[in-house]
């Protein structure tokens, strides 16, 4: 009895050990793609998208916030990797002879600046939304929180873009890829865009109107977004649209 | 009167099936645990709940509706009370519907339980009972019901393990018969379409009959999308009754 109890307990732990290192390994992500996903999910692509979404925040919680994040941990045990991070993200992507450092360092030092979210967080997240396009939260969460992460502007942008598509009706969206544009493009112009897009969308909050016509103002442009604000004022019969957009005429 | 005695046998032998009784637990245990999961989903709990509480509603009325519909009759023919009951003054097809019946009000004390499980998980969370969600539930029990028509049917055909297995086969093909119609459309000119236009037009397309997302997410419904299934299910429950009547029918119980 005692044996097998050694037995068992000695062979979960290694499993759990193997299961911990695959957790925060750089893999791929081994599923079907989000369309094949659809149908195999038959009538429960909610109860699917759901479990891949906790999945997903499981992931980010252990890679990021917690201990397992391989960064926190090799530095905790051989102490600051300040120069050796500079030196991998000079020489990125990590080729072979470029660092003079072993695989285990390599591949703490490629963890640790995120890179591994941007290759399995993103592909999740794809087809999260793909299984559930109306999935809202996912869309921010990839686009919003998770660049801040990883800065991989590409992928939040296209996260955002797949979720304006699929919801046109909803404000989060073209606010969310206006604030990408501004924040970490400084594209001004682009950003009035979107912000204009998202104050003609029901349930816009009033902040998003204040910000369109302080960006119209720096920009310039307070004419062309009078007019367009005009024009979109006479085609809504949507009362709170109207409201809102009456209030932001006033202010210009 | 003798359809409803038969029926109201039939719900008392079925509410005494401890597999039953288990699926039941155990679909309302999952329930309740959606509680803890959907706590991991960041801000996202009451989707997860209501998710989940669906789908376990669905899948484990199916479980139900195969373990006992398929018993239903083997049962009977096992223990040879069929022949107490065929010697009676009672129609061949009162015993399929009764039988029928009974097994669709123990269906439906099962979803309304299950029901329960989930209003009382949406008012821990979200304070309110969200009665959106029945046209969902509603198009649920109707698609059990159909599950059972089919396993009543396979049940009076052939063997019990191969009756599980058809009926399977039917609820997976029902929920990607959708998709077979789809690639019909894009590849009209293959030479094996009019297969699978067949297996489309035979099989039950039971996404008609999913709200489960709709419901959860507020999305835009076709119109009388709910009438619609009701009578689409009926009609197909209707048309397998009368199909396991013809074969009961011809069935020799001297």
């Amino acid at each position: 009895m005692s044996m097998m109890v050694i037995v068992v307990n000695k062979t979960r732990s290694a499993l759990d050990r193997y299961r911990e290192i695959r957790f925060v390994d750089n893999r791929p992500v081994f599923l079907p793609k989000g369309k094949t996903l659809k149908w195999m999910s038959m009538g429960y692509r909610g109860l699917v998208s759901d479990w891949l979404w906790i999945q997903t925040v499981i992931y980010y919680g252990r890679r990021v916030m917690d201990e397992d994040n391989p960064y926190f941990k090799y530095s905790e045990e051989h102490g600051n990797l300040d120069k050796e991070m500079e030196a991998v993200e000079k020489a990125y992507p990590l080729e072979e002879p470029l660092l003079n450092i072993n695989e285990e360092l390599r591949h703490v030092l490629y963890q640790g600046k995120s890179r591994g979210l941007v290759n399995y967080i993103y592909p999740m997240l794809d087809r999260v939304t793909t299984l559930d396009p109306h999935f809202i939260f996912p869309y921010i969460f990839g686009g919003v929180y998770l660049l801040m992460d990883t800065g991989d502007i590409g992928a939040a942008q296209r996260l955002l873009d797949k979720g304006y598509k699929a919801n046109p009706d909803r404000w989060e969206f073209p606010f969310y890829l206006g604030w990408i544009e501004w924040m970490y493009k400084g594209n001004l112009q682009s950003t009035n865009q979107y912000l204009l897009e998202a104050v003609s969308r029901e349930g816009c909050p009033d902040y998003v109107g204040r910000l369109l016509t302080g960006i119209s103002m720096n920009l310039g442009r307070t004419e062309l977004t009078r007019a367009y604000l005009e024009g979109l004022i006479g085609s809504t019969d949507n009362p709170e649209i109207h409201e809102r957009i009456g209030i932001l005429l006033e202010q210009m | 009167m003798r359809i409803w005695a038969m029926a109201l046998n039939t719900f008392k032998e079925t509410i005494r099936n401890r597999v039953m009784v288990n699926i039941l637990l155990f679909a309302i245990g999952l329930i309740l645990l959606s509680l803890v999961i959907g706590d991991w989903s960041i801000y996202q709990q009451a989707k997860v709940i209501k998710d989940f509480g669906l789908s376990a509603m669905s899948i484990f009325g199916l479980l139900i509706a195969i373990f006992i519909g398929i018993r239903l009759m083997i049962q009977e023919l096992e223990q040879r009370t069929i022949y107490v009951i065929a010697s009676k003054p009672i129609n061949r097809w009162e015993i399929v519907v009764g039988k029928y019946l009974g097994l669709a009000i123990t269906l439906a004390a099962n979803v309304i339980l299950m029901s329960l499980a989930l209003a009382g998980s949406n008012l821990i969370i979200e304070s309110r009972i969200d009665f959106g969600l029945a046209p969902a539930i509603l198009l649920i029990y109707v698609e059990i019901l159909l599950i059972v028509g089919f396993a009543l049917l396979f049940s009076s055909l052939t063997s019990p393990t191969l009756s599980a297995i058809f009926t399977m086969v039917i609820f997976v093909i029902g929920h990607l018969s959708g998709f077979l119609r789809d690639y019909v459309q894009l590849y009209p000119d293959r030479g094996f379409h009019w297969f699978l236009k067949l297996i489309y037009y035979i099989t039950p397309n039971l996404e008609n009959l999913n709200l489960k997302m709709a419901v959860v997410e507020n999305l835009d419904r076709p119109p009388h999308a709910v009438i619609y299934g009701l009578l689409y299910g009926v009609g197909y429950i209707i048309i397998l009754l009368l199909l396991t009547t013809a074969i009961f029918r011809r069935k020799d119980f001297k």
